[in-house]
């Protein structure tokens, strides 16, 4: 399963790049994150409950991330499982400073195991980009937030 | 007695099936409506990979979950009962047995891994997922051809992927026939994966009860007393205090006719806990852990003299069998060349069955079980020749057909056909469809660029199943006739229908015959503890051999009620005649005695015969001398839209023989039900697997088995050639729809296109696949 997308927002790139290493940010972001520790150097576990259709469970995984090109581009590797099953994937993350901000292009190869690759893989397509989308929403969000909190300050 | 008292003839007559009220009403009674107090519930943990080494498992978490009252895991299991069983063990076949939880290496997706027991479904649900099973991911192979060429070992142990090769025929005959003959034609042939989807999944209820030490097993089979001797084997319990019941069953297509993990979980989890354990199969599960069907691919030549004249016949049959045996994976794909030969005569035949592991589900019996395929391979053959020769391919056909006075007739494959008249089949479908005329209307529509086809299965098929010889537990069926008290019916038989209407048939068989209302008739079926012997349903054997043991039981209550006649009436016995239920003197027919009043006499045994024990009652066993062959003719009038690829089916036209007709009701719905499921899978059905193993149609959303208005309405007809085989004259029906049809969609597809230069299209036919073929045919990519 192939996942490709992107996502402009009005923030600089170094505060994308950061943000998206940065543990306490993801798990305010990462949809039904209830536990993300590092593990390593740029490592993580993770603990995941996700409500949608089909996928619906809880996770348990490991994030890393590689061939870091910092601000610009990274490597991520994502491994896991719970009771519907699991799954591995692998992916590039690019940020491009433009007009409006940064672009985030993403473009990832998962592989599903067990009962999640039988729920139809147009579902399971469209459940993981509604998580996606979820995610860069609220990183979106949290930036913003962020932006305030430092203004105000 | 008069005619005009006789009662109503009930043999041959459409009698709306007696179990549908109950079925359709809410008032059947399913594995899963059963509840005896303090049942619990089991659901299994499987495995998610293909093949992956178990390095560790952890239930600890699951253990302690709430309800949960015990956790079985492989090593235990493995201790506490004998592996899953396999009946069909063919010469120098590798078997590698598993139990029914696998610790060490797992081989498929939906493997059982470990099995939770808990107070209801849900907590069940909710421990196994607490379970850690950590895997070791190994390199799977999805791929047969690629299995036999040196991919990944399914089994370490045995060094190569190959199970077992089955040769058939005369190899040198026919190789020289096919060098020597005029016109070859050569092609690769898929017969794609199929899953059975019986709308009840698979359903089991166990219940050791300390005291008696008995266990009793509901369950959804189609097999009951199969399953009760093969049970107290692998779950170590003795068979007399074994009983299995197989309640209303909600279809099976084959794939019921097996015994399974999650029965010998539920068996030993009752033993240990002395409660009920139920297990319900999950859609989801029934997909990857149920059996699969057919997954053959046939490399066929067919040789023919410049005339049509058939000279030779070869196939190599590469058969996916999946991960392991089941009860009878081994068998099913040697009937597809036990039928290699079909409805025509030919001078030299050899095939050679493949048989391969790979890391998928394993295959097994699905409806019509080897010989939709054999159908489909020389089916095929036939149109792919006659294209080649320019010649209409009925006059083909016809040309090359067994004749009506050539019965019985011994084929390569050393097989005897019963009795048969291809033409006549043949003849009534051209009238249906209006040939002459279609194929005018077609050039016609050409012109304006439609795309019409039409295409023809002439296929024959072996039912009856069968003569003990040919299986391994025995193709004989038992059948009991008892008279009560009051002159009421019962009849108690060895079949196991689940869909089949035998509680219809064979009570108008039973009713006709003793002269006595079909509401007068019962009859018992599926349970070990009323019926004292049986086989089961599958081979569209019930009728042709469970009516056949019915019939005999028959005959022995009609000689007995002549003893107690001709004694009441002071007669000799040899004197009487019995007719609708009554006893009377030969010619006089004035005088008689009723069937209440001899069971009366027989029940009270005041005043018996000589020689005659009381009651009346009497068990026959029918051991088959020989299967039965019907055949038929099965027509497919298709349109296709070469800018979309999409097929529409216009027309379906199937003439079946399946000889004498006992209701014509059930007959019909039969061939409805097998239409649907061989036009499907010409037309709609596929298990597709990605190159992890993982099969992507693993749902109803992805996996599609037909609906009512993906089918056009049926046009069907019968003719009747009776076999010779059974007293019934009976041959069977259960198949011939799914057996018949499959070819005739593809060869009116490849018709259709003929004028765009299409050969052929591997099934299914999705419209991706068609219009591939219509751009390779131009010489281009789409």
């Amino acid at each position: 399963m192939q996942l490709i997308g992107s996502r402009t927002m009005p923030y600089a790139r170094e505060r994308v790049w950061a943000a998206l290493q940065d543990p306490a940010m993801l798990r305010k972001t990462l949809p039904g994150c209830e536990e993300l520790t590092p593990s390593g150097e740029d490592s993580f576990d993770a603990k995941v409950t996700i409500g949608v259709a089909a996928i619906k469970g809880r996770y348990k995984g490991k994030v890393r991330l590689f061939d870091l090109e910092p601000p610009r581009k990274l490597r991520m590797a994502v491994e896991g499982g719970g009771g519907p099953g699991r799954m591995r994937g692998e992916g590039t993350v690019e940020l491009e400073s433009v007009a409006e901000g940064t672009k985030l292009v993403y473009d990832g190869e998962a592989a599903t195991f067990g009962p999640i690759a039988r729920v139809g893989q147009r579902l399971l397509r469209s459940a993981a980009n509604k998580l996606l989308g979820e995610f860069l929403s609220r990183l979106e969000q949290e930036l913003g937030r962020e932006g305030e909190s430092e203004r105000a300050s | 007695m008069t005619t005009q008292e006789r009662p109503p003839k009930l043999i041959g007559e459409p009698i709306k099936r007696r179990e549908d009220p109950r079925l359709i009403t809410g008032q059947g009674s399913y594995v899963d409506d059963l509840q005896p107090l303090g049942t619990l519930h089991l659901v299994i943990v499987r495995s998610p990979y293909a093949h992956a080494r178990v390095t560790g498992i952890d239930v600890s978490a699951a253990r302690n979950a709430p309800g949960v009252v015990a956790v079985l895991t492989p090593e235990d299991v493995q201790q506490s009962t004998e592996p899953v069983p396999v009946a069909a063990q063919l010469e120098g076949m590798h078997m590698p047995l598993r139990h029914a939880l696998t610790g060490g290496e797992v081989k498929f997706v939906g493997e059982p891994v470990v099995a939770i027991v808990a107070e209801d479904r849900y907590l069940a649900a909710d421990a196994a997922e607490l379970v850690e099973v950590e895997y070791e991911e190994l390199p799977a192979v999805i791929d047969p051809e690629q299995a036999l060429e040196g991919g990944p070992l399914v089994h370490d142990e045995l060094g190569t992927n190959l199970c077992v090769v089955s040769p058939i025929g005369d190899a040198e005959a026919a190789a020289r026939a096919i060098e020597g003959a005029e016109v070859v034609i050569k092609q690769r042939l898929m017969n794609q994966r199929l899953i059975p989807n019986p709308i009840e999944p698979r359903a089991v209820l166990a219940h050791y009860e300390p005291g008696p030490g008995t266990l009793t097993v509901w369950s959804s089979t189609q097999i009951p007393h199969l399953l009760k001797t093969l049970l107290s084997a692998c779950a170590r319990v003795p068979e007399q205090l074994v009983r299995v019941v197989a309640p209303d069953v909600g279809g099976g297509f084959g794939c019921k006719l097996n015994v399974y993990p999650e029965e010998i979980l539920a068996a030993l989890a009752s033993r240990r806990l002395e409660r009920p354990v139920k297990f319900v199969e999950t859609r989801q599960e029934n997909y990857v852990a149920t059996i699969h069907g057919r997954d053959l691919i046939g490399h066929l030549e067919l040789g023919a003299k410049r005339d049509g004249t058939l000279v030779g016949y070869r196939i190599k049959v590469i058969a996916d069998i999946g991960a392991y045996q089941h009860l009878l994976t081994a068998a099913i794909p040697t009937l597809t060349a036990l039928m290699l030969q079909g409805v025509y005569k030919i001078p030299a035949l050899a095939g050679e069955i493949v048989e391969v592991f790979t890391n998928k589900t394993p295959t097994d019996a699905y409806r019509g079980a080897g010989r939709p395929e054999a159908t489909y391979y020389l089916e095929r053959g036939m149109d792919l020749l006659a294209a080649e020769l320019g010649m209409d391919p009925v006059e083909l056909r016809r040309k090359n057909f067994i004749g009506a006075g050539e019965f019985p007739f011994d084929t390569q494959t050393g097989l005897v056909y019963d009795s048969g008249d291809y033409d006549a089949a043949l003849d009534k479908a051209l009238a249906i469809v209006g040939y002459d005329d279609f194929r005018s209307e077609q050039a016609r529509l050409r012109e304006a660029g439609r795309y019409l086809g039409v295409g023809f299965s002439t296929y024959v098929e072996i039912c009856g199943v069968g003569p003990s010889s040919a299986l391994p537990a025995g193709g004989w069926e038992a059948g009991t006739v008892r008279v009560e008290r009051t002159g009421k019916v019962t009849v108690l038989t060895g079949v196991s229908p689940h869909g089949q209407g035998e509680e219809t048939s064979f009570a108008q068989i039973a009713a006709e015959r003793l002269g006595v209302g079909i509401e007068d008739v019962t009859v018992i079926h599926g349970d070990t503890a009323q019926v004292s012997a049986g086989i089961g349903t599958f081979g569209s054997r019930s009728l042709a051999v469970g009516g056949t043991a019915l019939v005999m039981s028959l005959d022995k209550i009609e000689a007995k009620a002549k003893r107690f006649a001709a004694h009441a009436m002071e007669v000799q016995a040899d004197d009487l005649e019995f007719e609708a239920g009554q006893v009377f003197v030969k010619d006089a027919p004035e005088k008689t005695i009723s069937l209440p009043e001899i069971a009366t006499l027989a029940y009270n045994a005041v005043d018996l015969p000589p020689d005659t024990e009381p009651g009346l009652e009497a068990t026959s066993y029918y051991e088959p001398g020989n299967f039965t062959f019907p055949f038929g003719t099965h027509v497919a009038v298709v349109e296709v839209d070469t800018d979309s690829g999409a097929i529409d089916l216009q027309r379906f036209i199937s003439v079946d023989d399946c000889g004498n007709i006992i209701n014509p009701l059930i007959v019909e719905g039969q061939i409805h039900g097998g239409l649907a499921q061989g036009i499907a899978q010409a037309l709609y059905e596929e298990a597709v697997y990605d190159a992890n193993g993982q099969l992507l149609s693993g749902s109803l959303m992805d996996y599609a088995v037909p609906r009512a208005d993906q089918l056009p309405s049926f046009e069907l007809a019968t003719t009747v050639t009776p076999t010779g085989v059974n007293p019934l004259g009976a041959k069977g029906v259960g198949e011939a729809g799914t057996i018949g049809s499959t070819p005739a969609i593809v060869n009116a597809v490849v018709d259709a296109l003929a004028p765009l230069g299409v050969q052929h299209i591997e099934m299914m036919l999705r419209p991706e696949r068609v219009l591939d073929a219509i751009q390779a045919a131009k010489g281009g990519a789409r």
